[in-house]
């Protein structure tokens, strides 16, 4: 038995919802960049655990659980709302904005960084989140991204040399 | 260690995932190597950064999740999963369990002892279910007065969004039998515009959530037969009986 953060399980909703909403509302805060998509879709997480909550085992992983329907809720919402749409709505994020590389010095360093995790892919960065700032284990990174534990590493390792490159000042051509 | 086996490690610095020998290894093999010495100052400027952005410098962040919290609760209600408080009442006809949302009544229960899974039950369709007999007051009060004998006539809102829109239909027209008063399936049915239809007004009935304030125990068989009730027959012949109604006595056959 994997056990939830925290230990026993929730008796009853409620307590879930207290006990997990906070992190929950700041991942998918983390993952997308518009605070009003970020709710929207923190409602639907715990509206849809809430129609599946009874038939969960009490002894199941809480927690990742969670994470799994947030991070699928996400993916389905960007994939819905296509490609043009996601650029309309973040236009810091288009190719006019400032990229991670040339915002990176001093204090805006900690910005880059969270620019450029922005903008990786989006299994890559919800793999990234869960795991670096979450902390949650490979295996439940796997469980929430719906992968076997080796991929959910590799979406971390790969998310990590991206993040690498955009941080990384493109050298000026001789 | 070499620039090689040094680079292919790198990965892991960032994640955490290195174990700690390997991370002494890389440090030795940095110090004595100008170019693997400026990546290992660079991933390590990366893993602070990182657990800069992992501590979480949002000081709104408190404000933010209650203010999402209130919005959940209203997403919830919108939803169907209202914030239900309830109470227990005594009465002639037992322990009765009243259940209530902003919108009104939502549940009146028979024949359950156990508040535990009264309350279980409760959570199944609600989030937050509290017991709060001080915000029940106005219920309870005209309960307690109509096994009295006092009412006749309940003021309660009652809220149906639970029930599907035909059985809040058959719900909102057995509301209108006065006190005393009994119809039968096939009038009701005939009533709300789907003569024909007596066994599903029967089975609306059976979906009653909120029986006595809704008095479905005032619809009767044809014939003079009682009919069928979920709080239980002798509860609906008391209910008639407290009403003055003069109930045929069974006669021993079912059908």
């Amino acid at each position: 038995m994997t056990t939830t953060r925290g230990g026993r399980p929730p008796g009853d909703f409620g307590e879930l919802v207290d006990r997990h909403q906070t992190e929950i509302l700041r991942y998918l805060r983390r993952l997308t960049d518009d605070p009003t998509v970020a709710e929207d879709l923190f409602q639907d997480t715990f509206l849809r655990a809430f129609g599946r909550f009874s038939r969960l085992r009490s002894d199941s992983n809480h927690r990742a659980w969670l994470y799994r329907i947030a991070t699928n809720l996400f993916l389905n919402h960007r994939r819905a709302r296509g490609r043009r749409h996601e650029v309309a709505l973040t236009p810091e994020l288009s190719s006019n904005g400032p990229s991670p590389a040339t915002a990176q010095d001093g204090s805006s360093a900690v910005a880059a960084l969270r620019l450029a995790i922005g903008q990786l892919p989006r299994r890559q960065r919800a793999a990234f989140i869960q795991r670096q700032l979450h902390g949650l284990s490979y295996r439940d990174v796997g469980a929430a991204l719906g992968c076997t534990e080796a991929a959910a590493r590799a979406n971390v390792y790969q998310a990590v040399r991206r993040l690498r490159r955009a941080l990384t000042p493109v050298r000026r051509r001789p | 260690m070499t620039c090689e086996a040094f680079g292919r490690q790198l990965d892991r610095l960032v994640t955490g995932d290195l174990r700690e020998s390997t991370a002494k290894a890389m440090q030795r093999h940095a110090t004595g190597c100008e170019t693997c010495g400026l990546a290992w100052g660079r991933e390590h400027r990366l893993r602070g950064m990182l657990a800069a952005v992992a501590a979480n410098d949002d000081e709104a962040e408190a404000m933010i999740v209650r203010q999402a919290r209130v919005r959940l609760r209203s997403a919830f209600d919108r939803a169907g999963h209202p914030v239900i408080r309830f109470g227990r009442l005594q009465t002639p006809v037992g322990t009765l369990f009243v259940g209530a949302t902003d919108r009104g009544v939502c549940d009146v229960t028979f024949g359950q002892s156990s508040e535990r899974r009264y309350r279980e039950r409760l959570l199944r369709r609600s989030p937050e279910v509290h017991r709060d007999e001080t915000g029940l007051t106005a219920v309870t009060e005209e309960l307690t007065a109509y096994f009295a004998g006092e009412l006749t006539r309940f003021s309660l809102q009652v809220d149906l969004r639970q029930v599907t829109p035909f059985t809040a239909r058959v719900l909102r027209e057995t509301r209108k039998i006065r006190f005393g008063q009994v119809t039968s399936y096939g009038e009701l049915a005939a009533r709300i515009g789907s003569p024909g239809a007596s066994r599903a007004v029967g089975g609306a009935l059976g979906r009653n959530p909120v029986p006595v304030i809704i008095p479905c125990h005032r619809v009767i068989a044809q014939g003079g037969r009682i009919g069928g009730f979920t709080g239980g027959l002798p509860t609906k012949r008391a209910l008639l009986g407290l009403e003055g109604y003069r109930v045929p006595q069974p006669t021993g056959k079912l059908f």
